[in-house]
């Protein structure tokens, strides 16, 4: 009897018009039935079919033919079937066998176990940290370090991020000691590149610092990547807590002198950029010399895209910032909401890719998946759009305590709350792979900063970034 | 003539039976032009084996690297060809095998075209593992998934065990693994006058491509059975069983599909038939084409060793059931107690290996049974024993036992696949994973000198009758030149058996 001789039930019926809104003939029939149990004064088949169980774990097999390849490894052979059980062969012998296994009851999908960790919310402060030392090298240096700062900032940042994607190709590949190796030299490089260029400003705008304040912001940088890819957050505040303790009794006491301030932290950063190497360099297993390129055969148009992305979301962000330094600080201050949020957008981030993960195992097809994540995308970057305002209010309640609330000011902190949402989206479109898409929004959002306020081209990157994501963000394969 | 040789994760990248019974092909047929085709891992494998003259060129194609071609988009045509093969190729994912040996046939043809739909759609540009891991066809297989249930009844025998709902993970586990295994419909097809698969699965993907392409003779030797061996590793493994379901569908399909398209198909046991003919294969395009070795190259042992000793040689792997034969030896040392277990064999699976060594110190033999490594000389490794054991669960038609035999060592063998048609009454044929057969066996044996000898003797006669290799190379060659004819004539090729 074919499935075109059966006649489905309406429920059926409905179920394939559903399915398809087409028709399908599918090859399904009903199994003949199983051969009657042979007569014999006791049950073998019964016997064998408990030993089966014990053997196989949890008794369910695909198919008859799936048990008689066990069956046959256990010994059971035609004339064992036909002797022993009263079956034709080892094939009739495995049907009436699994009929009996009555496989355990299918409980509910299985899911990947949740990382409860939340140590990407204390990111905030980490990334924090600088800023404490920056009132006393302002009051070291006798002219506007502006150039040192941004060019720092936006080294550091690039040299990370591409570093660290390198690293992660390793890593994927399982080769944790290879990915060590690469961090400690790429840090080392990356201040080596820092120091060259920190001398070349020195020279250009004549602020002898620069020499000395590019390097050092980049070693801290590089240093605290290395810490945080391999989780060593803790070590990291540790480390740096002394520059950290002069830098806020700077700014509190008012009176202490500079340098011993930017001493105890040039030594804090020096101690904890040898900590990271050393951290890099003693990841387990013998890396393989010269994997790199292999690795990478193919990739570099994507790595290319990587550097890029960060470069333009550094100068996004960096950019707009870097002139109120010297004379509005007060504007600069309304920025401190996106980087004290910044842990918690990384944390959503990673959460948003576990729930898309969660979501695969749950009874739902492709388009409520789709639903699904967009849904928890949308309030996801809410979340961190409230969490940036809530210290936005914080900063703008000091300012106006303060007299020093300007409309600059709070239009930096509207523009840091959109760009919490935005980063978001940006860490999301990345983990797909999105390089591309990723580069064209930052671009266009970078652009309209010539011709619109901050706020408005953050606005439009949240609009383009969220219009990028519509390809990527409810396809299966970008979460396995 | 132009002969291609298909095989996976073996010839020339990898030791053990299949790859000496190529390599024995290649260099034994040295009046063709040889191409061997390689389905690997991630093509980064080293070739392990001298490459005779005659073999030209070695094509690997890695199934499971990441692919970064770039392809373009096929017409709307292919398209619509493609999705209509999807269909059938999803159906076959989730329906239950169908017992009716007609519709069964129809099954597989139905597979066989989807393959070809598949193929085509590669050939116009597309990618065939993309496309299986689109949104859509993931749907459509949860919606086929579904759809079985409601046709068979959800209580149905056939489905037990699988989950109600196909969930999206188990879909996209699945599918990205068959779109690996499709890679190789996704090269240029191979030009030959015959292409000879060493194995079914994956391996006849190539020669189907070539088939439909060029309309190339196809053949197909299987030492094992491919799919037997496919659903074996599935016992109490890791995969969800939906999955596994998913998986071990699409390989009996495609051993199915590769039986009903093959123009040849030569089992290297009678054993190995009853499996072949229960997926479709047609009997009258099967021959069975036993291994063969050169018997010069295998001496008969003058001597035996001074301690009583049985020697296993092959692979330290889980379907060799090492574990039966130290358990086995620990009996057969209360009656003997000075005999010696030596076990001579490369070890890839490592935790197996460590396994044993455990296993031996558990029990307490820790000196009289000893993993020796790899034997640099094969034939002193068999020497070494009194009596050579193969206590396999699942096996082919196993060199080391016609090898043992010329040797003139007597057999203890476990009668699985085609090892009982080797050994004959010249040896012992016990069941698998039984300790206390093996060891009465053994026992025997050795407290048995003039019953070991007679048997030696009667083994290596039965291998000079039945198992040279002059015999099994005039069989293939005799196979590849009536395939390259117009068409068979349906008489059995010299030296194979029908």
């Amino acid at each position: 009897m074919t499935v075109s001789e059966v006649r489905p039930t309406s429920m059926a019926s409905a179920a394939r018009g559903w399915a398809t809104a087409s028709t399908i003939a599918l090859p399904i029939v009903r199994p003949a039935p199983v051969p009657d149990r042979p007569e014999l004064g006791t049950d073998p088949v019964e016997t064998l079919a408990a030993e089966v169980r014990a053997a196989s774990g949890d008794g369910r097999f695909v198919d008859g033919l799936h048990l008689a390849a066990l069956l046959e490894a256990r010994g059971v052979t035609d004339r064992a079937a036909r002797v022993r059980y009263g079956y034709r062969d080892v094939f009739e012998l495995a049907e009436s066998v699994r009929v009996r296994l009555d496989g355990p009851a299918v409980g509910p999908p299985s899911r990947p176990p949740r990382r409860r960790e939340w140590r990407e919310l204390f990111h905030g402060g980490l990334y924090l940290l600088p800023s404490v030392l920056f009132p006393a090298v302002l009051a070291a240096v006798p002219r506007s370090p502006l150039a040192a700062v941004v060019v720092a900032g936006l080294l550091g940042w690039v040299w990370a991020g591409g570093l660290t994607w390198l690293a992660y190709q390793h890593i994927n590949q399982g080769d944790d000691a290879a990915a060590g190796r690469l961090l400690a030299r790429g840090a080392v490089c990356g201040v080596a590149v820092a120091a060259a260029l920190g001398a070349a400003v020195a020279v250009m705008s004549g602020v002898a610092a620069a020499a000395l304040l590019v390097p050092a912001v980049t070693a801290y940088q590089l240093a605290s990547t290395v810490l945080v890819f391999y989780r060593a957050e803790a070590r990291l505040v540790a480390l740096m807590s002394p520059a950290v303790v002069a830098g806020g009794g700077f700014v509190l006491a008012g009176w202490w002198p500079p340098t011993p301030v930017i001493a105890a932290a040039l030594a804090c950063t020096v101690v904890t950029f040898g900590v990271a190497l050393r951290r890099a360099l003693r990841a387990p297993g013998d890396a393989t010399p010269g994997r790199l390129r292999p690795l990478m055969r193919g990739r570099w148009g994507t790595f290319a895209l990587v550097v890029l992305s960060t470069a333009l979301l550094a100068a996004l962000v960096l950019l707009p910032q870097a002139p109120l330094l010297a004379h509005h600080f007060e504007v600069l201050l309304a920025t401190l909401p996106l980087v004290v949020s910044m842990g918690f957008v990384e944390w959503r981030a990673r959460r948003f890719g576990e729930r898309a993960r969660e979501l695969l195992h749950e009874a739902w097809g492709p388009g409520g998946f789709r639903r699904r994540l967009w849904w928890r995308l949308a309030l996801d970057v809410c979340a961190c759009g409230l969490v940036a305002a809530l210290a936005g209010a914080v900063v703008l309640a000091g300012l106006r305590e303060a007299g020093r609330l300007t409309p600059a000011a709070q239009a930096m902190a509207a523009a840091s709350v959109l760009l919490a949402g935005a980063v978001l989206l940006v860490f999301v479109l990345a983990a797909h792979g999105g390089y591309g898409r990723l580069c064209v929004a930052l671009a266009a959002a970078l652009g309209a900063q010539a011709a619109a306020p901050f706020l408005g081209s953050v606005a439009l990157l949240l609009v383009l970034l969220a219009v990028a994501l519509i390809p990527s963000v409810g396809r299966v394969r970008q979460y396995r | 003539m132009r002969v291609v040789l298909v095989s996976e994760g073996t010839y020339p990248q990898a030791l053990g039976g299949v790859s000496v019974w190529c390599d024995q092909l290649v260099h034994g047929l040295p009046e063709h032009r040889w191409q061997a085709v390689a389905l690997c891992v991630d093509g980064r494998e080293p070739v392990r084996w001298k490459l005779p003259e005659n073999l030209e060129r070695v094509v690997t194609i890695p199934l499971w690297s990441a692919g970064r071609q770039r392809l373009r988009r096929p017409g709307r045509a292919t398209r619509s060809l493609f999705h209509a093969a999807l269909e059938d190729f999803m159906v076959a994912l989730v329906a239950p095998p169908d017992p009716d040996p007609r519709r069964g046939a129809a099954q597989r043809r139905r597979f066989l075209l989807a393959l070809r739909g598949l193929h085509e759609y590669a050939a116009g540009g597309g990618d065939i593992g993309s496309a299986l891991r689109s949104n859509a066809a993931l749907g459509r297989l949860q919606d086929r998934w579904d759809d079985v249930a409601t046709m068979l009844g959800r209580g149905h025998p056939a489905l037990a065990g699988r989950p109600r709902r196909l969930t999206l993970a188990d879909a996209a586990q699945a599918v990205a693994m068959i779109g690996s295994m499709l890679r190789p419909l996704a090269v240029p097809p191979v030009r030959a006058d015959v292409v000879h698969c060493a194995m079914n699965g994956l391996s006849t993907l190539v020669a189907m491509a070539a088939k439909w392409t060029y309309d190339t003779p196809m053949l197909i030797s299987e030492h094992g059975v491919y799919l037997r061996e496919r659903y074996l590793e599935q016992v109490g493994g890791d995969l969800p069983h939906a999955v596994a379901v998913l998986l071990l569908s699409f390989q009996r399909s495609l051993a199915g599909a590769a039986y009903q398209v093959a123009d040849a198909l030569a089992p290297h046991s009678e054993y190995n038939r009853r499996w072949q003919l229960r997926n479709g294969a047609d009997p009258d395009r099967m021959w069975t084409m036993y291994n063969g070795i050169a018997p010069e190259l295998f001496p008969s042992a003058r001597t035996e060793p001074e301690e009583p000793t049985i020697v296993y040689v092959g692979r330290i792997d889980p379907l060799k059931d090492l574990h039966t034969l130290i358990r086995a030896f620990a009996l057969v040392r209360r009656r003997v107690p000075d005999a010696r277990l030596r076990i001579y064999g490369a070890a890839i699976d490592l935790p197996y290996r460590d396994s044993c060594t455990a296993l031996i110190e558990r029990l307490d033999l820790v000196g009289a049974a000893r993993l020796e490594g790899s034997a640099p000389d094969a034939v002193a490794a068999y020497h070494s024993g009194n009596v050579v054991a193969l206590t396999s669960i699942s096996e082919g038609f196993p060199y080391s036992v016609i090898e043992a035999m010329a040797c003139g060592r007597t057999m203890v063998c476990t009668n699985v696949g085609g090892v009982s048609e080797a050994v004959g009454d010249t040896g012992f044929v016990v069941p698998p994973r039984d300790p206390a057969a093996v060891a009465d066996a053994c026992t025997t044996l050795l407290l048995d000198p003039d019953l070991r000898r007679d048997l030696a003797v009667r083994a290596r006669q039965r291998v000079l009758d039945r198992f040279t290799l002059a015999q099994s190379l005039e069989a293939y060659g005799s196979l590849y030149e009536r395939l390259a004819a117009p068409a068979l004539d349906g008489r059995t090729p010299a030296g194979a058996l029908r």
